[in-house]
This record gives structure tokens, sequence and C-alpha cells, in this order.
């Protein structure tokens, strides 16, 4: 680039030099030309010029000259001296200018000047006034041709000057057109040498072989220089080229080994992959097929020794199979585990074994048609194929310890939630899907422990709580601190107890329900029950005690202090009959009484209670409707004061006169008791709790009758303590009627009866609350 | 008596709810001679015997005299009731036993 340079701006310096000394000596020489033309034309104007001034001067002098002699006064010889010294140097200009111009023209205006002064000297001689007129229109008109003349002249030298110009100009445009035809010559030839030498030297780049060295060594431009380190390079190119081809053929090589290599990593990155989609045993079915198909074997075989696998066999061509051969083989790689061959003419078989790294799994037979010569790569593949049963291995493991676990987890009584937050994996028992019938969470849910938490928003009432609750969860399980237990209500009127529990290392959270419903509401019936107990015993206790302040501190009447005593007892034995009965039915609800069974006729009970309850209470008329005599098994005495209780319910919540029916139906296996009342009724409201202990209906007609709260309770308890059941239908204002189912013959015992009939309690106060 | 003691303990929880007493009632025994259990909200801690306090008594006894007399109107004053005051100690230190004779 530097040599282009150089020689590029070298020859145009050339160029320009030459073209300023071509134009500048064509200025220079039209310059002197048109100088010494101009100078020409400029003497010859002047001398012109000179002429006819002289001539004009001459002419006026001689005019004045004709004046002063025409005026003269011939007397005054001082005007005519003056006048003769005048004409006398008219003629002497005269005769200077005749003698500086003599053409025939001049000498015409000359001869006329003379002749006008002859005449002007004739008159001043002879002294006579001539009458000069004509002489003058000659002269004049001479004069004027002559000056014409001049003027001709002048036009003729300056035509001469023009097409002097204008012949020197049209040289000088000649000379410049010549000039710069040779400039365009001299560029093309420069441009067409500078093109030429660019050619050679790109084209002696591009084919440096081609140099002759005679080609540049004898050039000293750059072209040579650039030759000759062609000429090096060329060598060295041509060393490298060698060496350059011997490298590629190795590279050949390699690659084609790198081919081979990379097909076979792509088939087991593909086998990989497929290994680690499919993780069931149709899984390995895929995993064969493709590496017996990847090696064009005719048959693959899989002999596992693991139970936990079945026998593969996969025909990829119609060819029969060497199966003696192929069990020699297996046999083989059982003892030694180690890649076995058997090759014989368009038979190959070849034995891998697969196993574990503690644990021999079984043997790949594959089977081919032709020469085998795969085996390392076959080899590698079953490392992929070994992992992939491993992963088979581990997956039957994991999932055999899954279902021990779900097992565990649904042999618990326990409702149980196993959050896995490294997999975010969720766990539920049985038990939990029976407490939470409705918990599913969505996939958002499942995702992490504040999302698991949120699915339980629905199913437990103290939202809050519970959201406080996950922040202690979160708190703990960062720190690795206890989280104490939590109560929550569910909106079915159930509770829960939930007990956090984290696993080392983090490894997930295990949420323990705990159902305490029964707890709950027996804790409930429980306060209840301490809190009406104490309001029963305590209101007979405050009357006695205010009629024995009033019988203490005031002086009474014989009759008012036996009347407040009397009060003071009825008090007491109303109080000694709620403990009583409280007791009773402690004794009773705890399954704590004995039951004394006989085999007893119900229907003579019931006649003798209703005939003496008819004498005892002579305001209702009880009647008595029965199928007839009927046998059952039971505790006479309990049964005798269930009777007893609802009857005397009967009396105390019904008008006076008004009947009350007592029924006994006698069935095959149990009996029923219907004792009806046409009563003030119970309300529908109050009806779920009336077996409830102290529960009273908040009724005028109710209230005026005293009770203690417990003898329905009683009634209850007895009677399933037989195994029957108790039930009340009423209305208001139409009456009451109890039901009372108990089983005939069956043989039982309280104890036995304990479990369920607690459950059944459950079940029934459940139904009568729905109800 | 049995007749007119929950109107009487309903016009005496009345006056407590305009707070025109400080006094709640509750029927305690509603058959003859009934008995009312009333509560002193203002916790007035009376140590001794109650008729050391006639002041006491005697806001008491006008408080359930006006009950009295507003439910059974003439009937109180043909054959006006004769009640008894005591502590009752039972339920609270600020509670009383009135007892109609």
């Amino acid at each position: 680039m530097k040599w282009l340079s150089s020689s590029m701006f070298h020859r145009f310096y050339i160029l320009l030099f030459s073209n300023f000394l071509i134009f500048a000596s064509i200025g220079v020489l039209t310059f002197y030309f048109a100088q010494k033309e101009l100078e020409q034309h400029r003497t010859s104007s002047q001398k012109i010029t000179s002429q006819k001034t002289q001539a004009r001067t001459l002419w006026n002098e001689a005019q004045q000259v004709n004046l002063q002699v025409q005026q003269i006064d011939f007397n005054d010889q001082t005007d005519l001296k003056q006048v003769n010294q005048r004409l006398e140097r008219l003629q002497q200009h005269v005769q200077s200018f005749s003698q500086r111009y003599s053409d025939p023209a001049d000498e015409r205006f000359t001869h006329q000047l003379v002749q006008f002064a002859r005449l002007l000297e004739l008159e001043l001689t002879l002294q006579v006034l001539t009458d000069n007129q004509k002489l003058v229109q000659q002269s004049d008109s001479a004069i004027n041709d002559y000056f014409r003349l001049i003027h001709n002249e002048e036009r003729k030298a300056q035509q001469s000057l023009q097409q002097r110009t204008v012949e020197v100009l049209r040289y000088a445009f000649g000379v410049m057109i010549i000039a710069f035809c040779l400039l365009s010559y001299l560029i093309l030839r420069f441009v067409r040498s500078f093109r030429t030498d660019l050619l050679d030297l790109v084209d002696q780049t591009k084919h440096p072989d081609r140099l002759e060295q005679n080609d540049f060594q004898n050039r000293h431009d750059e072209i040579g220089t650039l030759g000759r380190s062609m000429q090096q390079m060329t060598t060295l190119l041509a060393f490298e080229h060698q060496q350059t081809q011997a490298v590629n053929s190795q590279l050949q090589e390699s690659f084609y080994q790198q081919k081979i290599i990379e097909r076979q990593l792509q088939f087991q990155n593909q086998l990989a992959t497929q290994i680690l989609r499919h993780q069931s045993m149709s899984g390995l079915h895929t995993w064969l097929q493709a590496i017996g198909s990847h090696f064009r074997a005719t048959h693959i075989f899989f002999s596992p020794q693991s139970e936990s696998f079945e026998a593969v066999h996969i025909a990829l061509s119609d060819e029969p199979t060497y199966d003696q051969e192929r069990l020699e083989l297996e046999a083989k790689t059982e003892l030694d585990t180690s890649i076995h061959l058997i090759e014989e003419e368009q038979l190959t078989l070849c034995a891998l074994p697969l196993h574990s790294p503690s644990k021999f799994i079984g043997t790949l037979t594959l089977q081919f048609h032709h020469r085998f010569t795969e085996t390392i790569a076959l080899q590698k593949t079953t490392h992929l194929l070994n992992i992939g049963l491993m992963r088979l291995l581990d997956d039957i493991r994991i999932k055999d310890h899954h279902q021990l676990i779900q097992r565990i987890l649904n042999g618990l009584r326990e409702a149980i939630l196993f959050v896995d937050v490294t997999n975010t994996n969720i766990f539920t028992n049985h038990m939990f899907h029976q407490l939470f019938p409705n918990w599913s969470p969505s996939e958002k849910q499942s995702e992490n422990l504040a999302f698991v938490i949120e699915a339980f928003e629905p199913l437990i009432l103290e939202t809050d709580a519970l959201y406080a609750y996950v922040e202690q969860i979160k708190a703990g399980f960062e720190h690795a601190t206890v989280v104490p237990a939590q109560d929550f209500s569910m909106p079915d009127d159930r509770h829960v107890r939930l007990y956090t529990e984290f696993l080392p290392d983090r490894q997930g959270i295990l949420f323990v329900f705990r159902e305490r419903t029964i707890e709950v509401n027996h804790a409930k019936k429980e306060q209840n029950f301490i809190s009406v107990l104490s309001h029963e015993l305590r209101t007979p206790l405050a009357s006695i005690e205010g009629f024995s302040e009033l019988m203490l501190h005031r002086t009474l009447s014989p009759s008012k202090q036996r009347k407040y005593l009397e009060t003071v007892r009825s008090e007491t034995q109303r109080l000694s009959q709620l403990l009583t009965e409280f007791l009773d039915y402690q004794r009773l609800s705890h399954q704590k009484e004995s039951y004394q069974l006989e085999r007893f006729c119900i229907e003579h009970l019931l006649i003798e209670l209703t005939e003496w309850l008819n004498v005892s209470t002579s305001t209702h008329h009880l009647q008595i409707q029965s199928d007839g005599p009927c046998l059952i098994t039971a505790d006479q005495e309990k049964i005798r004061r269930v009777l007893l209780n609802i009857l005397n319910n009967a009396i105390k919540y019904s008008p006076v006169d008004s009947n009350i029916q007592v029924s006994l139906a006698c069935c095959e296996s149990e009996i029923v008791i219907t004792i009806s009342d046409d009563g003030y009724g119970i309300p529908t409201q109050d009806l779920p709790y009336l077996f409830d202990p102290y529960y009273r209906v908040e009724q005028a007609d109710h209230l005026q009758v005293q009770g203690t709260g417990l003898g329905l309770p009683i009634c209850k308890e007895i009677i399933e303590a037989h195994g029957g059941r108790i039930t009340v239908h009423s209305e208001i204002g139409k009456g009451s009627d109890f039901f009372i189912r108990l089983p005939r013959d069956e043989e039982w015992n309280t104890t036995n009866n304990m479990y369920e009939n607690s459950m059944n309690n459950l079940q029934l106060g459940s139904e009568e609350r729905g109800s | 008596m049995e007749a007119d003691l929950n109107q009487i303990v309903r016009c005496l929880n009345q006056d407590f709810k305009q707070q025109k007493t400080v006094f709640s009632a509750m029927a305690l025994k509603e058959t003859n001679p009934c008995i009312v259990l009333m509560e002193d909200h203002r916790k007035r801690r009376l140590y001794d015997a109650l008729y050391q306090y006639p002041d006491f008594i005697a806001e008491l006894e006008s408080l359930i005299y006006r009950c009295l007399i507003d439910v059974r109107g003439a009937r109180e004053s043909a054959s006006p009731s004769e009640i008894f005051i005591s502590k009752a100690q039972l339920y609270s230190p600020y509670h009383y036993l009135i007892t109609f004779l």
C-alpha cells in the first residue's frame, strides 16, 4: 500500500508539473505576442492621433490666421506684424508637417494649407483682402477628407489589432488544445501503466508460484520487493502445505473416530433419556429394544437374577435363536462377571453381566448375524442399563417403603399429613381423609407449606389462628424449634388438635391431627354439668340457709316456725334427691352401675305401675294397652325406675284430668313401650337436648314443675345400657310420645355393651341434633 | 307470692338495666315461701351481720317494696308482704337472699 501511494503520487506530481510547464509556456508566449501587438497598435495609434492633432491644430491655426487677416487693420503695423509672424509660424508648421508626413493624402492636406497660407501671405503683401471663401471651403473640404482619412486609418489600425488579437487567441487556443491532448495522452499513459502494474501485482500476488525469479529479481521497485517476499512465503507455504496435508489426514481419521463416538454418545444420551423417562418395568423393554436396534442385533435377551425382574426376550428379526449356547454363555457370565462371546459363522452371541455395585442383577445377551466388533461401546451402554436397572430396583424399594409407610400411617388413629419439603410431596393417611373429606389442595397449594395450610382455610373456623400457627411453623422450621400443639374447631362442630413435628435436616414436616371432638364435648358437658350442678345444689342450700337465718334472727309464731321448718325439710329432701340422682347418673354414665339381670314379664310390670299410679295420683287417668304377656331379660328395678320416671313426667307435664296412654308392643326380638300424654308438649328446639343432664325446657308450664334435670338422662343411660333406645316425639299443645325399645332375650352384659352404647349414644345424639 | 314472683324479679332487673339500682335479681325458689337471690354490683363488702348495716337493708327493702307495690298494687296494701334478708355466702360475699314470708 505504501508502494502504491508512493508510485502513484510520484507520477501524479510529474504529471502536474508537466501540466504546469505547458500551460505556463503557453501563457507566457500568448502574453508576449499580445503585448507586442498591443505596443505596435499603440504606437501607430499615437502616430495617427498626433498626426490628426497636428493637422487639426494646423487647420485651426490657419483658420485663426485667416480670421485675423480678415479683421486686420493694414494700417496698424503692429497687428500686421503679428499676423505676419503668425503666418510665418503657420508656414513653418506646415512645412514641418509636410516633412514629417509625406503620404499622398498628407501632401494634399499640406498643399491645401500651403496654398491657403500663400493666399494669406499674398493678401498681406498686397494688403488687399480677397474673397477667400471658396478657398476656405475647398480647404475645409480637403481637411475634412484628410481627417476622414485619418479616422479610417485609426479604424483600420483598430481592426488590425482586433484581428491580431483574435489570431493570437486562436493560436493560443490551438496550442492549449494540443497541450490538453498531450496531457490527456500522458494521463492515459499514466493510468494504463498504473493499471498494468496493479494487475501484474495482483496476478503475481494471486499466483506467487508463477512468478519466475527473473521477473522480479531485476526489479528494484516495490513489486520486486514484494515478489521476493512472496517467493519466500511461497516456499514456506509449500512446506506448511505438506505438513497440513499430513495433519489433515490425521484429522480426518480422528473425525471419523469422533463421528463413531458421537453416534455412540448420541445413542447413550437417548438411552439415558429413556431410562430417566421410563421408571417402570415397561421401560426395560424399551431400553433393551433400543440397545438391540442400535447394535443391529437379531435377538436380545435379559435373564434376571433378581426376583424383582422378569426375563425378557425381544426378537428383532426372524432368525432362529440359539438358546443352548446362550444359556451356556449366561452360566459363564454368572460365574465370571465379564463379557463373554461365542463367534461362529454368521452368528455372534455376546453376553454381558448386569450388576449393581453390590449384587449381580442378571445377564444381557445379544445375538448377531454378523461379526460383532463394538464390544467396548456395548459395555459402556450396559453401564447405563445398570443404572436404569438400579433405578428400577430403587423405585421398587421406594414404592415398598411408601406402601409400608402408608400402611403404618393408615394404621394410626391420628390423621397424618406429611409434607416433604424437599420434593414438595404430600402424604396423607385414611384417617386424614376421614377427618377432612373435603380437603383437596390444588396443584399450586401443593407447592409449598403456606399453600398446603391454605387448603385448610375452608375447613377450619379459626383462620386467623391458623395463619398465626403457620407463622409459628415457619419460624420453628427455620430455627428448628418446637412448635406447640394448637387446637382448632371445624365448621361441623368438630374439634382437632394439630401437632407439628419437623423431620431432621429439614426433610419434611409432619402434621398430626387428633380429633378431640369427644373430649371437647365431654369437657363442655362436664363444664355445663358442674355449672348446672352447682346451681342446682346451691338453690336448695340457699333456701335452707335463708330460712335458718330467718328462724334464728326473727321471733316467729309456732305455726310459722313449723311452716319454715317444713320448707327447710322440703329443700333438704330436694337436695337429697338431687344428690341421689346425681350419684345415680354419675354411676350410670360411667358404666359403674351393676345390673341384676333377670327374666320377667314386662306387661306385669307396666300393669303394676299404672295401677299404683292410678291409686296414688287421682288427677290423671292412666290406661294400658298390651299385646299380652311378654318376657324380657333385664334389670327389673332399673326398668321400673325408667318407666316410673317417664310416667311421673307425663303426669307432671300434663293438665289435670288428662289421659296417659301406655302401650306395649311385644315383637320377636324387641319390645316397644310407648307412653303418650296430652300434656303441654316439648318445643322442637329442645328435643335434641332433652336427654342431656340438667337440661330444663324454658317453658312457663315446664318451669312450674320442679325437677332436677337428671331423670331423663338416667332413663337414657339405663335403656342404652340394656342395648335399647329411648326416643321422643312431641308437639307443643298436643303432648309427647316417649318410645322405649328394649331387646327381649338377647344375651348381653353391660361390660360388653359399654363401648357400643357410648358409640350409639354419639350417633343417636347426632341424629337427634340433625333432626 | 308464687304468681307474682316472676314479675317482681323482672321489675327488679328492669330497674337494674335502667341503672336505677345496683342490684340484680334471680328467683331461686318459685314456690312459697319464695326466695330471690340478689347481687350487689357495687361490690360492697359487709363483714359483720346484716343488722349492723341498716342503711344497706333500708336501700334493699325500699327497692323490693317498690317493686312489690308496682306488681301487686292494692293487694300489697291489703296484705303487706314480709321479707327477710340474709347473706348468701354460698354464692358470693355480694349475694343476698330475699325470703318472702
